[in-house]
């Protein structure tokens, strides 16, 4: 047998796709080189991610945590805001919110023998006596906590997903159990998803038209609530309608079958099946109303408000009054003060039990939903 | 068969044969009628929103074609037309960049025109004020208009000494470049068109509805609070907004496909469960809390990267200003990934499986599969994820009205890249800052409305396309 | 939970029974307006206050002058903070409604000039600050040797500002700010603004100049000061007000009484202002 050398430019050429293949070292250097390049750009945003968490949580920790029981600072989450007055007394420098240093103040005069004054916190001795000078520097909204904020946070909350899933709810049951389908049905539907994508400001902004001007409800807790739910109200309707056509058509078809009414059908078969999952999204539209200061700012919040919303006269007066908000909050704190280690602590603070308190919120419903896939896969 | 009975229903499936009406309706049809009820308040109240954005926003244009006549008919147009020379004056001196005893010749030479721009200023002001706030049929001050256009030949007498005294300051200053000449050439030729301008100029030509809308979505000025003149011009806001939004996604965009591409190709399936939840945890966090860790953090962290000396290559760098589009930029990255990833991963996890072992069948290695196959065909659920991380970034307000340096004025692209280190205003910041001080009905009130508008509009296109381009109706943040 | 409807009325139980708790009998005082006074000196007085009188409760919102007299006008405000004076078009509105502003002074105050603490500038002429913050000199090597160099950064308050609104009148002759120059929402935001760029410029009220990191640059030679103010010298003084509704009545009369008042006015002086005494 004649052996005849093999003759390699005589092969079927590789087409150029998987031509590198026959470089066998660039091939693994450009996957190596491209997954770590994907590798570092994922690692990186999880990295900036928690750049921003750990700053807020740290500073803000050592706000909201103490070292001893019971480990978290009570009194900065259940205070209404005060001043902080930093002074000197007797060589040594004390940081004292309002209540605190006027109490302080008094005692000292008492003590050195003298009636205070109440009204000017700034005393000085006259001469020749022994009284020392109480010279403070106040910083105003730096001590004290954030009660009234989380109160009116959890208050608009409350009410704005009250009103947006009953209404909501409501209208994905009709979109999708109830109404025909066809263009119209479709036309609808298409509105409601991309008003989901209109910006909060937006929806400010018409709440302010609307709500405080044309109707004349001012500044209240019911303009807050209404701007807000309008704001969540696509979202939810979209969403209940996803958790609705994600039961199976045949759940449906077998209660009917069965001789049960449409309410029936929807009332034992679907929507025990759907709840799970409109509650999840309904987790994630309370995150988003929770975290959205835009809408607010005009509509219901204010700086200081001294009283708790529900120390009022009348029971007309419990909605048509302005809260606290933690979100509007912090928009003041970091503006409206001075930025120094003092303030730093009430700014951190705020920003980490909002932060928290919207994170939670948020876990949960990831949680769930991943939770929730695992059991409901049909 | 007797001793069997029948099998009983279960109470909630009993067939019920004699139905009670109320209000005419069955207890069927009244419960219909109440989920339809929701239904429909739901979708008014939606469309509500539109109507009074709609309806509030179109008052501006004739609310504005009204002031825009008073302030021609009052003479303030021409006046303005008179302090655009003074202004061209200014600007030239600065790119002369003269010295010494030239520099306050050059400076003392405007004087003259400035003096008859106060006093013809002051004059047109009045005319405007004494319009706004006359009584009902008291006479009108337009005819004093005339007076001052009358003036025209001291004008153009005050234009003549100009050009004689950069004549002079050109003739004895040799220490002048060619450039600098031309520049001066060309200034000086500027003179005959604004006199042309001053000269045709009509009090009384009317203002078309056109030129209102014009003024809004192309003036270059938004000036509110004034004592001479409020203008109302989007430009300012939009290029910044726009500006914003670039960098947001010129960060983003690589970070959250790459990162999308790592996770539904790359990663295994624990690191997947871990890397997943904690993206999209990201998005959950506040906007006003990152607006905070801006001012707080990272403004300051930024300018000092940027006055590191082996950096100071980069475009901008160094910069003085801690609250700037960059820093907003970098935080609406922030927030815009998690967008970008859910999406982008959920379609190319939806990319079927044959395709990719096909592609390993043939031998391809997994970047090659990647790359050629996998992308390719989940490219059109990328672009409708970035189409959807803009929509998102456009629309954010508590970052860029903390961060973003609240600057009104088109930013600078005569730096180049450089122009990402300049403090800007967007669209949504406007709205955000002055929503409080409008009165109801004044012509700042509609013109707020009105960008409110144009950002629904913008959203709304976007939303739309990106579900268009996608081929699958879904919400932007949720599964 | 099973069923969406037993939630809600638990809801609407809750707030029930929230609405009829019994309610504290106390004396409510809204206050809006001006950043000025509304960042430090209002809330601080109001302290005060409400230490002396238990049971009195404010409620304070300072988004700017602006906000103040419309709020005042549409009825949603008691006493209206202001840094300015009303503008014709605004009492004109206040009348078609039925409202009366009456300004009340409760401090005087100057409006300071001030640059970063590292910028050697000591002094500037009327004329030079006009320049500035109208753009017409747009670096710091054009206001001569005595400064920093580099391009001038002018850092503003926001359009709401009665601030805003008194130094263009004060300052830069009605003219128009630069289109260079940054709007900031209040005093605070620019003294932390100006505090960290070399570059920096801007004005704040008398109450906010001690802060580290920015220094008062003198007006041909005067500093604001109490003395300087008072006695007319410093330009750009001007006075402080409180809007109100025809003559001040019950709860507002009294508060407006306290500030007035020897007490009130030495929390004036100690927080920063000129007291009117």
């Amino acid at each position: 047998m004649k052996m005849t050398k093999y003759n390699r430019s005589a092969e079927p050429k590789t087409p150029a796709l998987f031509a590198a293949a026959s470089r066998p070292v660039f091939g693994r250097v450009f996957e190596c080189g491209s997954a770590g390049l994907l590798r570092a750009a994922t690692y990186f945003v999880l990295c900036c991610g928690l750049v921003v968490l750990g700053d807020i949580a740290l500073k803000g920790g050592r706000t909201v945590f103490q070292a001893q029981w019971p480990f978290v600072n009570v009194s900065f989450l259940t205070q209404a805001p005060e001043s902080l007055h930093v002074f000197e007394y007797a060589g040594e420098t004390h940081e004292m919110g309002d209540a605190q240093f006027r109490a302080f103040r008094a005692n000292a005069l008492r003590g050195a023998g003298r009636a205070a004054e109440p009204s000017s916190p700034n005393i000085s001795g006259e001469q020749g006596s022994a009284v020392p000078a109480i010279r403070s520097q106040s910083y105003v909204y730096a001590a004290g906590g954030i009660w009234p904020c989380i109160v009116g946070t959890v208050l608009l909350v409350s009410g704005a997903m009250g009103i947006a899933l009953s209404l909501g709810i409501g209208a994905a049951i009709f979109l999708s159990e109830y109404a025909k389908e066809g263009r119209f049905l479709r036309l609808v539907r298409l509105c409601i998803l991309n008003l989901a994508g209109v910006p909060s400001i937006v929806f400010g902004l018409f709440g302010f038209g609307l709500f405080v001007n044309f109707f004349g409800w001012n500044v209240s807790l019911l303009a807050g609530w209404c701007t807000l739910a309008v704001m969540v109200l696509p979202v939810v309707i979209t969403a209940a309608e996803e958790a609705l056509k994600a039961v199976p058509s045949g759940l449906r078809e077998g209660s009917l079958a069965l001789g049960a009414t449409q309410w029936q059908t929807i009332r034992r078969a679907v929507l025990p099946c759907a709840l799970p999952g409109i509650l999840t999204s309904s987790i994630l539209g309370i995150a988003r109303v929770a975290g959205e200061t835009a809408p607010i700012m005009f509509t219901a919040a204010y700086v200081v408000r001294d009283k708790l919303p529900w120390e009022v006269e009348r029971l007309g007066d419990f909605f048509f009054q302005g809260v606290m908000a933690l979100p509007y909050h912090i928009y003041v704190v970091s503006t409206k003060i001075p930025q120094n280690a003092y303030t730093a602590r009430v700014q951190y603070g705020t920003a980490f039990v909002f932060l928290a308190v919207v994170g939670l919120l948020a876990l949960g419903s990831i949680l769930l939903r991943g939770r929730l896939k695992k059991t409901y896969t049909w | 068969m007797r001793g069997l009975s029948e099998p009983k229903n279960p109470p909630a499936f009993q067939i019920h044969k004699r139905s009670r009406r109320i209000f005419g309706l069955s207890r069927e049809e009244a419960i219909r009628a109440f989920f339809g009820g929701q239904a429909l308040v739901a979708v008014v109240v939606l469309a509500l929103i539109t109507v009074f954005l709609f309806r509030e926003g179109f008052g501006f244009f004739a609310q504005q074609r009204a002031e825009l006549t008073r302030y021609r008919r009052s003479g303030v147009e021409f006046v303005d037309l008179l302090r655009a020379q003074e202004k061209a004056h200014g600007e030239l001196g600065r790119r002369l960049g003269l010295r010494g005893e030239a520099a306050d010749r050059f400076a003392d030479a405007i004087v003259p025109l400035r003096a008859l721009l106060g006093e013809l200023g002051e004059w047109a002001l009045e005319i405007k004020e004494s319009e706004e706030s006359r009584a009902d049929g008291a006479p009108t001050r337009f005819g004093e208009v005339a007076e001052i256009t009358a003036q025209y030949p001291k004008i153009e007498d005050t234009f003549g000494e100009l050009t004689a005294q950069l004549g002079t300051i050109t003739e004895s200053s040799p220490g002048l470049s060619p450039e600098q000449r031309a520049q001066l050439e060309k200034h000086l030729s500027g003179f005959g068109a604004t006199l042309a301008k001053l000269r045709a100029w009509d009090a009384e030509k009317p203002v078309s509805g056109w030129q209102a809308a014009r003024s809004f979505f192309f003036g270059r000025q938004w000036l509110t609070a004034s004592f001479w003149q409020d203008f109302y011009g989007v430009v300012p806001l939009f290029t910044g907004s726009l500006l914003v939004s670039a960098i947001a996604l010129g960060l983003a965009v690589p970070l959250g496909l790459g990162a999308a591409i790592y996770v539904s190709q790359i990663a295994g399936a624990r690191e997947r469960s871990v890397i997943k939840p904690a993206i999209e945890f990201i998005a959950a966090i506040p906007s006003v809390v990152l607006g905070f860790f801006g001012i707080a953090v990272l403004g300051q962290a930024l300018r000092a990267l940027s006055q590191v000396e082996w950096l100071a290559w980069l475009p901008g760098f160094p910069y003085a200003e801690r609250l700037n589009a960059l820093t907003a930029g970098c935080l609406l990255a922030l927030i815009a990934v998690p967008t970008i990833f859910t999406l982008a991963e959920d379609a190319l996890a939806s990319v079927p499986r044959a395709l990719k072992e096909g592609s390993y069948a043939l031998g391809a290695r997994r970047m090659q599969t990647v790359a050629r196959v996998i992308v390719p065909s989940a490219l059109s659920g990328m672009v409708s994820a970035v189409l959807l991380g803009l929509g998102r970034v456009i629309g954010e307000t508590m970052v860029v009205l903390l961060c973003a340096g609240n600057r009104i004025a088109i930013p600078d692209f005569s730096a180049g890249l450089g122009v990402v280190t300049q403090p800007v205003h967007t669209m949504t910041g406007i709205i955000a800052q002055e929503m409080g001080e409008v009165a109801t009905g004044t012509i700042h009130y509609r013109a707020l409305f009105v960008v409110g508008l144009l950002l629904f509009l913008i959203a709304l296109t976007l939303n739309y396309s990106a579900q268009k381009i996608l081929g699958r109706y879904r919400l932007p943040s949720l599964r | 939970m099973k069923n969406p409807l037993r939630l809600l009325s638990f809801l609407a139980a809750g707030f029930a029974l929230t609405a009829i708790a019994p309610a504290l009998q106390a004396q409510k005082l809204v206050i809006k307006g001006s950043d000025t006074l509304g960042a430090k000196l209002v809330p601080t007085i109001a302290e005060d206050y409400r230490a002396l009188n238990p049971g009195r409760s404010f409620e304070i919102a300072a988004e700017g002058s602006s906000t103040g007299i419309a709020a005042l006008i549409s009825g949603t405000a008691d006493i209206g903070m202001s840094s300015r004076r009303a503008r014709p078009a605004e009492l004109s509105n206040g009348a078609a409604k039925g409202v009366t502003l009456r300004p009340l002074i409760v401090c005087y105050d100057g409006i300071a000039i001030i640059v970063n603490a590292a910028n050697p500038i000591t002094t500037l002429t009327k004329r030079q600050v006009e320049q500035v913050f109208t753009g017409d000199l747009r670096s710091w090597d054009d206001l001569g040797s005595g400064a920093a160099s580099g391009p001038i950064s002018i850092y503003t308050r926001n359009t709401a500002s009665g601030t805003y609104a008194d130094f263009k009148a004060l300052a830069m002759n009605k003219r128009d700010y630069a289109p260079s120059s940054q709007k900031l929402a209040g005093n605070e935001q620019i003294v932390a603004e100006v505090a960290a760029n070399p570059n920096g410029i801007g004005y704040v009220g008398l109450a906010y100049i001690n802060a580290p990191g920015v220094k008062v640059v003198a007006i041909e030679g005067d500093l604001p000061s109490k003395e300087s103010v008072l006695a007319n010298r410093y330009p750009y003084a001007r006075p402080n007000f409180f809007y109100t509704n025809g003559e001040p009545q019950g709860e507002a009369a009294r508060f407006i009484d306290y500030v007035l008042s020897e007490a009130g006015q030495q929390v004036v002086e100690r927080v920063g202002f000129v007291p009117v005494r």
